[in-house]
């Protein structure tokens, strides 16, 4: 006869093995495609959040009966993840945050039909072909709104300035940043770029983990100017409303602060759908997906004929630097200067 | 002489004695040369499965020295810049304070709700525990909300023309957000160690003549030695892999550097160099509890069976205590879940749509309990070498078991794709794979409490059980496991806590589209929308708490 | 049966440079009770974990009724050996009532069968009214009976006992001994018990080996193993014992300061004219108050049941007399001692 007690202590464990059966069975994969005018699988590695792009993944399921199937991660983990798959790797199209780690993959891309290239600028794409770009976003000065017009910055240089002392903060481990720091090398030249880096450290500027937390500082005053991506801003904006305290401060001088850079994709090589991969990819460029990434991601589309957000000013009016954008591939370069002026480890 | 004989079946049991064939011991070298052979060999049932665990551990550190290997000389002049002796020396700072500092929120929390008379003794162990659940990367970042220079409580504070608050980052807001969100390693480890403590121990001292304070000083807190130092450990390794806490307060540890590499070099290699040394780091933290730990080594064979003991009484100290009890939850837990809230009621005031992740809430639980039930399996070949079987192999084993845990998750994630894409093709990118990483990851935080409650059993009764005709197996599962039951349920239970948060393993590993409560959270927030992100991270503290719950009731049976 | 229970040939045992066990021939035969006698290290504990399987020998090897169990190369593990173990603590599982822990080693058996023996070994023990217990609801003399009650169920060919009332008080210990003298008897069940107690190896063995450094020096009944121990080392182990130097004669007589005295010797022949020294048992040490004896009562200690006198004689040596309880000799006065056995003494040649 078992006693009380091992009766007891036999329940909890049954429990969880019973638990651990059922849950076993609970969605290993994303479900079966099953849709009439079923087109077959894509695999898609997506740096860009689930909640930025979901939607119009899902639009694009809608719409081409294509099963698509996604693994979201930060864009630099996907890319590493890639890289360590190597040939055995799923993923037919690569969907990165930044044009760096595009860059970085490149070897590993199926060169893009010419068509599809020449649907965005020239700076939005790939100069061997072999990413395209699929949506823009600006380099601005995030600023908080008890900053009056007169005092806010002019020029990146200016914050050397002993003014902005203890007042600016950067995410130098954001790969947005570090294609701003490559146009800079190449703008204002290597010297003066480590002057400027030089300078910052001087300025006590503080470090940063990534955009959102310098948007969120800047709006609480904890600094007073930020150098991020444009359109964190507006997710802030969209939920705290109007009272939020911060806003962009777009440079506009043709300088590397005013750099207009791209998320952007591309289909490896080794992947097994790919004309499937193209359809995708030819979706995104689409109106109705580029109108998406205007209305709902704030950010600037790159085919002709989409208006620009009504908060956003307009690509033609920015004025961004006239750069080769082939030499921002030059990530190496940047990196050791980051790190002989000390702004990384 | 001979009167009645018990029914014989003596012919029976000699027969199996004829029948049997002589079973050949493992042993490391053939055996005329072995001068020494001072402990039992281990038998192949404990030594198969303890070897094939320790491989699988050792999975991240091939992998590393396979990318070190192809490491150009670039990154090792990175790895040997005077720079990198810096940040190594910030991170044993912020190991150092953190270890201590959860040891000194810990054991007092574990003491007041085991062993005294505090007010609301239920709620505050359970909720104790649950600060756990937080992920750093979640607290810190609330943290800074709130306590930030302009953070909600300075919001709070401007009608009292409080302008700025004093700047929390740096050393000491990663080192606060960090014992305050890993204190319960220490603290749930030495709840069980106080638990299965002898209570005729405190008994006899209190007869002595000591009172409850020199008790707790003179016995108490010796015996909780082990318990103490394998949750320090925990929190430990657990510091040295962080990157939530240090990164968003700004605090430039070792593996913020590593981190740094992938995020904007694209560098593998730099990075796997670099966390060599933080598998270095590890390798010295697990020597130092080695000599912490010392021969101390307590059988009871009366485990388990404790009788029910009577609370100190506190007297006059018993609401101060609960207070300080209560400040703590409120920090820890009270802050995170306060912030929240607020987010989550002026999401919706603002007119989002209240989600409730219910796949992803169910996927994180069952992907939880599949690691917690597979690493408190696992653990038990690992703890029984170590207790049973002390030796070279068993100290390799114990501590190749611990390097996964100081790693940053996403190192161990890319060694299994890297692995797991070439050699375990069906597996990879399915829960099994994803539930193999979390294990590798977290196999230490079932090993410790394993470890203790193996060492409270003394080996005799094992032994009697052999004798007794029972196989290695039986003697397993009806003696050794049931005995140990207690401490594989606090590891199955930790381990559980910490996968319900776990990030970089199960975006890099999940199934295509395979969405968990910690990745709802991170998806959100990545792109500042808080009020989403704030449903998810409310849904992981309380689906955490239920386990947690069990637990604590089941302990007052 | 002809061969022995348990057969341990040239068997050996290192821990490192430790010889623990040195080279033991040992045989047990059926019905057969062994007290192993020895001071601490002296590896008698080693002994029995040979024997159980839970060493394995560096060197010779071991049977049970004739199947070999045991060499250095492989060794047949515990738990198919039918041998029964009870240890010092004890060892019952804690989480096990006594019902389940006697039942434990009767798994093989039809659940009637076994729930028959299990109340066959309850009874036998006396602990019928005990087996809803948790082992801490027991005293520590029914802990013992039920570690017994356990190892006897499956009714193996030898049990193994580990100083096994060493954790009892000493009142207890007497009962308790008997008790398990009665049981193992009744089973006629082989035994081999480790002790540090002479008086426990006495009472309830039929033979005793006595071990010092691993290697068994004597193995005989009780009586010649105090009455004629091997050496003068065995002798320190299994009696009070004192010596007294002489010189061989023929026939076996050895002249000593107490006189002409009847010896045996642990070599075949004292040759006569060699140096010996004489075992003296405080029983064979008669004393007689005498003004003119040549020895004095440098001390004694009452004992209750009996009194120690311990006699300086005047060459120097001191010998120990065991006298009646109401033995008045005090202190300081004088007497005449006198060696008186009804069997002959042990002599051990000696240097000179």
């Amino acid at each position: 006869m078992p006693s009380r007690a091992s009766l007891m202590s036999a329940a909890p464990l049954a429990l969880i093995l019973a638990l651990a059966a059922a849950c076993a069975g609970v969605q290993d994969t994303a479900p079966e495609p099953s849709a009439p005018g079923d087109r077959g699988g894509l695999v898609l590695y997506s740096g860009r959040s689930e909640s930025l792009v979901g939607p119009v993944v899902q639009q694009f399921r809608e719409a081409s009966g294509i099963d698509a199937q996604v693994k979201y991660g930060s864009t630099s983990e996907i890319a590493a993840t890639i890289q360590e798959e190597g040939g055995s790797s799923p993923a037919d199209v690569f969907w990165a945050q930044d044009p760096g780690a595009l860059g970085a993959l490149a070897p590993l891309f199926a060169p893009l039909p010419a068509d599809m290239l020449e649907a965005v600028p020239q700076w939005a794409r790939h100069e061997g072909g072999r990413w395209v770009g699929i949506s823009g976003r600006a380099r601005v000065i995030v600023y908080n709104t008890e900053l009056t017009e007169d005092q806010l910055p002019k020029s990146l240089q200016e914050l050397t300035d002993p003014r902005w002392k203890g007042r600016v903060g950067w995410p130098p481990a954001n790969a947005s940043f570090r294609v701003m720091v490559t146009a800079m090398r190449h703008l204002w030249g290597e010297d003066e770029t480590r002057a400027w880096l030089e300078g910052m450290i001087a300025n006590d500027v503080k470090v940063f983990p990534k955009n959102t937390p310098i948007v969120a500082a800047a709006a609480a005053g904890e600094v007073d100017v930020g150098l991020v991506n444009h359109y964190y801003l507006h997710r802030f904006l969209a939920e705290r409303g109007d009272e939020f305290g911060a806003r962009n401060l777009f440079l506009n001088d043709g300088g590397p602060g005013s750099l207009v850079m791209v998320a952007g994709a591309a289909i490896l090589e080794t992947g097994k759908n790919r004309e499937n991969a193209e359809s995708f990819l030819r979706f995104m460029l689409s109106r109705v997906a580029q109108q998406y990434f205007a209305a709902s991601t704030y950010e600037y589309p790159l085919i002709e004929g989409i208006d620009t957000h009504y908060l956003l000013p307009s690509l033609d009016v920015l004025a961004g630097p006239d750069i080769d954008f082939a030499l921002l591939n030059d990530l190496e370069g940047t990196e050791k200067l980051l790190r002989d002026t000390g702004v990384i480890p | 002489m001979h009167s009645h004989r018990m029914h014989s079946h003596r012919m029976h049991t000699i027969a199996r004695v004829r029948t049997s064939l002589a079973y050949p011991f493992i042993r490391a070298r053939p055996c005329r040369e072995c001068k020494d052979d001072r402990s039992p060999p281990a038998p192949a049932l404990l030594l198969v499965p303890a070897l094939l665990v320790g491989a699988a551990m050792a999975l991240p550190l091939v992998y590393l020295a396979m990318r070190s290997v192809g490491a150009s000389s670039e990154a090792w002049e990175l790895f040997f810049r005077l720079r990198t002796a810096q940040i190594l020396w910030r991170s044993v700072q912020l190991v150092l304070i953190v270890s201590f500092g959860s040891l000194l929120v810990g054991v007092p929390m574990a003491w007041l709700t085991t062993r005294s008379n505090v007010p609301m003794r239920r709620p505050l162990s359970v909720l104790g525990a649950l600060p756990l659940v937080v992920p750093t990367y979640v607290g810190a970042f609330l943290a800074i909300s709130a306590l930030g220079p302009r953070g909600l409580l300075q919001d709070m504070l401007e009608p009292i023309g409080v302008d700025r608050l004093p700047e929390i980052y740096g050393l000491p807001g990663a080192a606060a957000t960090l014992v305050l969100l890993s204190y319960p390693y220490v603290y749930l480890t030495v709840r069980g160690a106080l638990a299965r403590m002898d209570p005729s121990l405190d008994e006899s001292a209190r007869l002595l003549g000591q009172g409850a304070v020199a008790v707790f000083f003179k016995l108490t807190l010796p015996q909780l030695r082990p318990a103490m130092i394998s949750g320090a450990l925990l929190v430990t390794l657990y510091t040295l892999s962080d990157f939530g806490a240090v990164s968003l307060m700004r605090y430039e540890s070792f593996t913020w550097a590593i981190y740094q590499q992938y995020q904007s070099a694209f560098d593998r290699t730099a990075a796997a160099v670099l966390s060599l040394g933080l598998v270095g780091l590890a390798a010295a933290a697990l020597l130092i509890e080695n000599l912490a730990r010392g021969r101390s080594r307590y059988y009871r064979s009366s485990s388990g069976a404790a009788r029910p003991r009577s609370p100190v009484d506190l007297k006059a100290l018993r609401w101060p205590a609960a207070a300080l009890a209560w400040l703590l939850l409120a920090c820890a837990l009270g802050i995170p879940t306060a912030v929240l809230a607020y987010w989550l009621v002026s999401g919706i005031a603002a007119g989002e749509p209240l989600l409730l992740l219910w796949t992803a809430a169910r996927n994180a639980v069952s992907v939880s309990l599949l690691a917690a039930l597979a690493a408190a399996a696992l653990a038990i070949p690992v703890a029984a070498m170590s207790v049973r079987h002390p030796g070279a192999v068993a100290a390799a084993l114990y501590r190749i078991s611990h390097t996964g845990y100081a790693m940053p998750g996403i190192v161990v994630a890319l060694a299994l794709v890297f692995f797991g894409s070439r050699l375990l093709t069906p597996a990879y990118q399915t829960i099994w794979l994803l539930v193999f990483s979390y294990v590798i990851l977290f196999l230490p935080a079932a090993l410790g409490p394993a470890r203790s409650s193996l060492l409270q059993i003394s080996p005799k009764l094992e032994e009697s059980a052999r004798i007794l005709g029972a196989s290695q197996l039986r003697v397993i599962l009806s003696v050794t496991g049931p005995l140990m039951r207690s401490g594989l349920l606090m590891g199955g239970a930790l381990v559980f806590l910490i996968t319900m948060k776990e990030l970089p393993s199960t975006l890099i590993l999940g199934p295509l589209g395979f969405e968990t409560l910690a990745t709802a959270v991170w998806s959100a927030s990545e792109e500042a929308f808080f009020a989403r992100a704030a449903a998810p991270a409310l849904m992981i503290v309380l689906v955490s708490s239920i386990p947690v719950a069990v637990m604590m009731i089941r302990e007052r049976t | 049966m002809t061969a022995p229970v348990i057969r341990c040939r040239r068997l050996t045992k290192r821990f490192g440079s430790v010889l623990a066990v040195d080279s033991l021939d040992l045989d047990v035969w059926h019905g057969e009770i062994v007290a192993i006698l020895g001071g601490s290290g002296s590896g008698k504990t080693t002994l029995l974990r040979l024997i159980a399987g839970f060493e394995l020998p560096s060197d010779g090897a071991i049977h049970v009724e004739d199947v070999e169990v045991s060499n250095p190369s492989s060794a047949t593990p515990p738990d198919l050996r039918s041998i029964g173990m009870v240890v010092q603590e004890y060892a019952l599982f804690p989480h096990m009532t006594v019902e389940r822990n006697i039942a434990f080693g009767l798994d093989r058996l039809p659940a009637a069968h076994r729930r028959a023996r299990v109340r066959e070994a309850l009874a036998l023990v006396q602990l019928q009214d005990m087996s809803e217990r948790y082992p801490y609801e027991l005293s520590g003399g029914q802990q013992q009976r039920v570690a017994l009650a356990r190892t006897l169920a499956p009714s193996p060919v030898t049990v193994l006992l580990d100083e096994p009332f060493s954790n009892l008080d000493s009142s207890m210990t007497r009962r308790l001994r008997l008790e398990v003298e009665r049981i193992l008897r009744s089973q006629r069940t082989a035994a081999i018990f480790v002790t540090h107690d002479r008086e426990e190896a006495f009472a309830i063995s039929d033979r005793v080996g006595v071990m010092v450094d691993g290697r068994l020096l004597q193995i005989d009944t009780p009586e010649r193993v105090y009455h004629f121990p091997a050496s003068p080392e065995v002798a320190a182990i299994t009696g009070t014992c004192d010596f007294i130097h002489g010189v061989a004669r023929d026939h076996g007589r050895i002249v000593t300061e107490l006189g002409m005295l009847h010896c045996v010797s642990s070599v075949d022949r004292l040759a006569p004219g060699q140096y010996a020294t004489v075992l003296i048992h405080p029983d064979d040490l008669e004393l007689i108050p005498d003004p003119d004896g040549q020895g004095v009562v440098a001390s004694r200690e009452f004992r209750g049941d009996d009194v120690i006198l311990t006699v300086r004689l005047d060459s120097g040596a001191t010998l120990r007399s065991r006298r009646r309880s109401f033995s008045t000799l005090p202190a300081g006065s004088r007497v005449r001692p006198s060696a008186v056995k009804t069997m002959p003494f042990m002599a051990y040649p000696a240097d000179p």
